[in-house]
């Protein structure tokens, strides 16, 4: 993994920013780049609507993977301590044999966003602007509007409840409850089960 | 000033440079000084174009990379307006022209963007990754760009 041609950024979708992060980053030490996204831009651009998921990225530029769901929990980041021990072989073979490694996704598939999905983006964005301006009735507004437009995003959902950690657990599995058979990450494919 | 151009708008002629807006752009945030007064869309002067959303206005309209908006500058239009003899630009109506989503906080007059679609055909037609340029945890910038050459993971989480 240490190979120097291969670099993770990790990218904190975080609307409280450096403050939150940077715990993390710390800890984790300078053996990634690590970025800080506290509009979710990255998943925004990538069209993640869940963390944490992962894009792989060839050197000319070619998405050759998108995985939502890489990894159940963030813990040991200086080891890339992944939450499904199988993932990060997967990710060795395709830096060791690029396009040959099976796991590549050779017909990848993109989704154009609805144009509901589209505005959620800049609703989020309010609601990261008034929250910095300490207005926190605008900002929850804003934010809900954000679910309203994209009810798929676990970004939005989870990015406000962390502003209620009181709520957070109840609001939890009660959107849980409502996927009933959408599962909460999409399966990675090539791992036999998802990593509820 | 203030109560000049008050007066002015009495007298119905609106569109008059009076208050300032706040843009939200790909988490920049823009301030801009001078709008024109209206009650649905955001103009702003042609100088400040490209400090708001990126356009810059050439002879042929307004242009972003490879997209341009065909924009008539000797008349007064719903794009495209002169007062004063400062040309003024509607950015809400060119959004809508380009299906560019917004939302807009009229109180506090904040005008948030998202994405304009075209630029996002390469990603959605061709899975050529999107660049983008953040922050690291110590305050330097880094974009996606600067690793080209490399195979690069994209990780997102989140502390939440």
């Amino acid at each position: 993994m240490k190979d120097q041609d291969f670099v993770i950024l990790a990218v904190a979708q975080d609307a409280q920013g450096i403050a939150a992060a940077e715990p993390w980053y710390e800890r984790a030490g300078a053996t990634f780049v690590g970025l800080v996204d506290e509009h979710h831009i990255v998943s925004s651009l990538y069209n993640l609507v869940n963390v944490p998921s992962a894009v792989w990225i060839d050197e000319a530029g070619q998405v050759r993977r998108i995985d939502e769901g890489t990894y159940a929990t963030m813990h040991n980041l200086g080891g890339f301590e992944f939450g499904r021990t199988d993932y990060a072989p997967m990710v060795a073979d395709w830096v060791a044999n690029s396009d040959a490694s099976t796991h590549v996704d050779h017909a990848i598939q993109i989704s154009e966003k609805t144009s509901e999905q589209a505005k959620a983006e800049p609703a989020f964005a309010l609601g990261v602007y008034f929250s910095g301006a300490g207005d926190d009735v605008k900002a929850n507004h804003y934010w809900a509007q954000a679910q309203t437009l994209n009810p798929d995003s676990w970004n939005y959902h989870r990015q406000d409840w962390a502003y209620t950690p009181d709520e957070a657990g109840a609001n939890w599995q009660q959107k849980v409850q409502t996927l009933g058979d959408t599962p909460y990450y999409k399966p990675i494919q090539g791992l036999e089960t998802t990593n509820q | 000033m203030k109560h000049l151009s008050a007066v002015l708008l009495l007298l119905g002629l609106a569109a008059f440079p009076v208050h300032a807006a706040t843009v939200l752009l790909g988490g920049d945030i823009v301030s801009v000084e001078h709008t024109l007064a209206d009650p649905t869309d955001l103009w702003v002067s042609v100088d400040e174009l490209t400090r708001v959303n990126g356009f810059e206005l050439k002879p042929e309209g307004a242009c972003l990379d490879a997209i341009c908006v065909p924009v008539q500058q000797d008349r007064d239009s719903d794009i495209f307006v002169t007062r004063q003899g400062k040309p003024w630009f509607n950015v809400t109506e060119l959004a809508a022209r380009i299906q560019q989503p917004y939302v807009v906080d009229s109180e506090a007059d904040v005008w948030s963007f998202g994405a304009v679609p075209a630029q996002r055909q390469s990603f959605i037609r061709d899975a050529v990754a999107p660049d983008f340029t953040l922050p690291d945890w110590q305050g330097n910038t880094l974009s996606l760009s600067d690793f080209k050459g490399k195979k690069v993971m994209l990780l997102t989480w989140a502390s939440w």
